[in-house]
């Protein structure tokens, strides 16, 4: 069994009712070992505002990322400003084979625009070629994309869908938030900043980490729901929220799934499920949906074996509907779908609270931080209230009242917009609530 | 593995319809090897006629249930694909009767016919549709294995108000309906409520809301005698009085009284 699956919901609807929602939880087995082969893809953006010390960064950063590969993993670093250049063609990790990539690393001159599309591309088309290892990226920027057109990049992305994942970090704070996340959120990645060049190489070491622990590969979480049903909208709700109801793929008209990515050993994520069923009468019950995880698990062989598709389902998956008329069971709200609705709300009171007050909307951005801090209070989820607090005064957690800081760093608001969509896990449920 | 749900599709769930998300309350669970052999008085071994003797490999893998024609793709009880190795798909509407109860997961592998454990007196009996107190079963000797067989068999449908332990004022039971003789003139014939949207037409039609769609049938034997074959009903099929296990085929003899659903009662009877 790779994955244990489990769902969280208040079955209960009331008469006529028709919306079902459940949280599905997912864990990998933490006895899950890591897939035979893996190819790392550095991604560097080498344009002219990578000079002053941040492409010296960068060359020391990338090469000492290449040491702690194991030997065996396969890897390649691309460079990019206008155009895409390949610095090191894939290669396998070797003591020889890194030194030797170290120094053309160090060869990398800052010059030129900035292109993002062409640097994703000439990645997707090393990776194409190893169809069957875990493939990631690592790109990394420090300015905006102002080569070419936004759609450039949608386009790429769209091609890259399924290649590759990527995770991105922005150097310094003079890139767009919006255009790396898009990356990120489209190649199964997570974005973050990197404040000084000199955290570039502490950046990587996590990346490298999570990379490396992958076992299990294309991942996808899916749902059968009933004739007459239909998918409201999935989102994974943690670590981080990401949206996948318009990233469905249909698999037969009763089934839908969703690309998760990779995954290692004792990785947990979960799902916000919404089902609309067709209403049903007091005393109806029915199968609203059920969920399951299908993968590819790397197979033992003695030529590394390849890869093995696979399906899990599990009794404890299954979301379920049953109309009643008492109106204490069907008024119940499941603590762990509240605490993610709520993680959702946060994320967006943050996000729209800081466009207001760039937009200088100052009583409605105030509104909205001072919504966000007394949900993160509540919720326990510490973090981002310490993030928050780099952004706005907290007169009151409690109640949400908060006074917008005058002096805010912009590293401050861009971590926090990026890290505003990383969600607190819900705490141990009360007994008896599911 | 499939199931019916109370809506009458067939899921490839054991525990939720994989059509429409319904509960499967009745799955047809089927007795197991223990319950088949029971069909054998304690201690007296059968002989089993070597018709009756089937190779593994005309066994349909999903339910056990013998495979009556080789060439055909799917089984006749739970509709497993042979050629696909998967369960059947679900009915469609055409014109011959495809839908199908549940497999009957019966485990035991080999013969699937058991003779009939022989009841009454030996077939001089007249076509009456009294059962035999099952009480009797045990002192009563096996009949000759060659006994004289009728020319043909006809079926008579009636309604048996005494059947009926617990009337449903929406569905009285129909006392004046009339008797129906149906002459067994098909090597088999479907026993079941008729059903147009899912296209199933029994031979033998029956007006009766505690009969399955595919009920039962009727099967001629190589031998020219008759046998019952339930095809795992849900509210199952009696001969004399004692169920038939689901899924499972009996041989019947001259007079022996069918009963299944609320009411109905299909006594066997030869025609010279």
């Amino acid at each position: 069994m790779g994955f244990k699956i489990e769902a969280f919901q208040n079955r209960y609807l009331a008469p006529g009712s028709n919306r079902v929602d459940a949280i599905v939880s997912v864990t990998s087995d933490p006895n899950l070992k890591a897939a035979r082969e893996l190819v790392v893809g550095f991604i560097v953006d080498k344009s002219g505002s990578m000079a002053n010390g941040r492409i010296e960064a960068v060359h020391g950063a990338v090469s000492k990322a290449i040491t702690m590969l194991a030997d065996g993993t396969w890897f390649f670093v691309v460079a990019f400003d206008g155009n895409a250049y390949v610095i090191v063609r894939e290669t396998q990790a070797t003591a020889e084979s890194k030194r030797w990539a170290a120094g053309a690393i160090h060869q990398i001159q800052a010059a030129g625009g900035t292109a993002m599309s062409t640097g994703l591309r000439a990645a997707r088309s090393v990776f194409e070629r190893a169809p069957n290892a875990i493939r990631q990226a690592i790109f990394l920027t420090d300015g905006k994309n102002e080569g070419e057109k936004p759609p450039a990049v949608l386009e790429e992305l769209k091609r890259c869908e399924g290649v590759f994942e990527c995770d991105c970090w922005g150097v310094g704070t003079d890139w767009q938030v919006g255009e790396v996340q898009n990356i990120a959120q489209a190649l199964l990645g997570k974005a973050a900043l990197i404040p000084s060049p000199e955290g570039v190489e502490a950046a990587f070491r996590g990346s490298i980490e999570k990379a490396s622990g992958k076992a299990l590969k294309d991942v996808r979480f899916r749902l059968w729901t009933p004739v007459g049903a239909s998918i409201a909208f999935v989102k994974q709700v943690n670590p981080t929220i990401e949206e996948l109801t318009a990233k469905a793929r249909e698999i037969s008209p009763q089934v839908r799934e969703y690309l998760t990515g990779s995954w290692g050993g004792g990785e947990t994520r979960e799902f916000h499920v919404t089902i609309d069923v067709k209403p049903g009468k007091v005393g109806d019950e029915m199968l609203a949906a059920r969920p399951s995880v299908a993968y590819f698990e790397s197979a033992a062989g003695p030529d590394g074996g390849g890869w093995v598709e696979k399906e899990d389902k599990a009794a404890e998956a299954r979301i379920f509907a049953t109309w009643t008329g008492d109106d204490t069971l069907s008024s119940r709200l499941d603590h762990a779908v509240a605490h993610y609705t709520g993680q959702d709300e946060l994320a967006e009171a943050i996000q729209k609270g800081l466009e207001l007050r760039e937009q200088g909307q100052e009583a409605q951005a105030t509104q909205l931080l001072g919504r966000a801090v007394k949900i993160a209070h509540a919720s326990n989820n510490v973090e981002m209230t310490q993030r928050l607090a780099k952004v706005v005064d907290v007169v009151d957690a409690g109640s949400g009242t908060v006074r917008l800081k005058k002096d805010v760093k912009k590293a401050a608001t861009m971590d926090l917009q990026l890290e505003s969509r990383t969600t607190k896990r819900v705490a141990k449920r009360p007994a008896g609530t599911s | 593995m499939s199931a019916i749900c109370r809506e009458g599709h067939i899921s490839d769930e054991p525990d939720y319809c994989s059509v429409c998300g319904a509960p499967i309350t009745a799955t047809p669970g089927g007795p197991g090897p223990s319950a088949a052999r029971s069909l054998t008085p304690s201690g007296t071994p059968i002989p089993i006629p070597r018709s009756a003797v089937v190779h593994s490999s005309a066994v349909c893998p999903s339910c056990g249930e013998t495979r009556e024609d080789p060439d055909g793709r799917f089984c006749e009880v739970c509709r497993f694909d042979f050629v696909e190795n998967r369960p059947g798909p679900p009915p469609v509407a055409r014109g011959v009767a495809v839908a199908a109860p549940p497999p009957n997961p019966r485990a035991a592998p080999g013969p699937t016919v058991v003779l009939p454990v022989a009841m009454g007196a030996p077939s001089t009996a007249t076509p009456v549709a009294a059962p035999v107190a099952p009480t009797s079963v045990a002192t009563l000797t096996p009949a000759p294995a060659a006994a004289a067989l009728p020319a043909s068999w006809e079926l008579v449908i009636t309604v048996d108000a005494a059947l009926d332990t617990e009337p449903d004022a929406d569905s009285p039971c129909p006392v004046d309906r009339a008797e129906i003789v149906l002459p067994v003139d098909r090597p088999d014939m479907l026993v079941g409520r008729h059903d147009e949207t899912r296209a199933i037409h029994p031979e033998v039609s029956l007006h009766d809301p505690g009969a399955s769609r595919r009920h039962a049938k009727f099967v001629l034997d190589p031998d020219g005698g008759i046998s019952l074959q339930d095809l795992a009903s849900t509210n199952g099929t009696q001969v004399n009085g004692q169920d038939v296990p689901p899924g499972t085929k009996r041989r019947l003899r001259q007079g022996d009284g069918v009963t299944l659903g609320r009411w109905t009662r299909i006594t066997v009877r030869g025609r010279a």
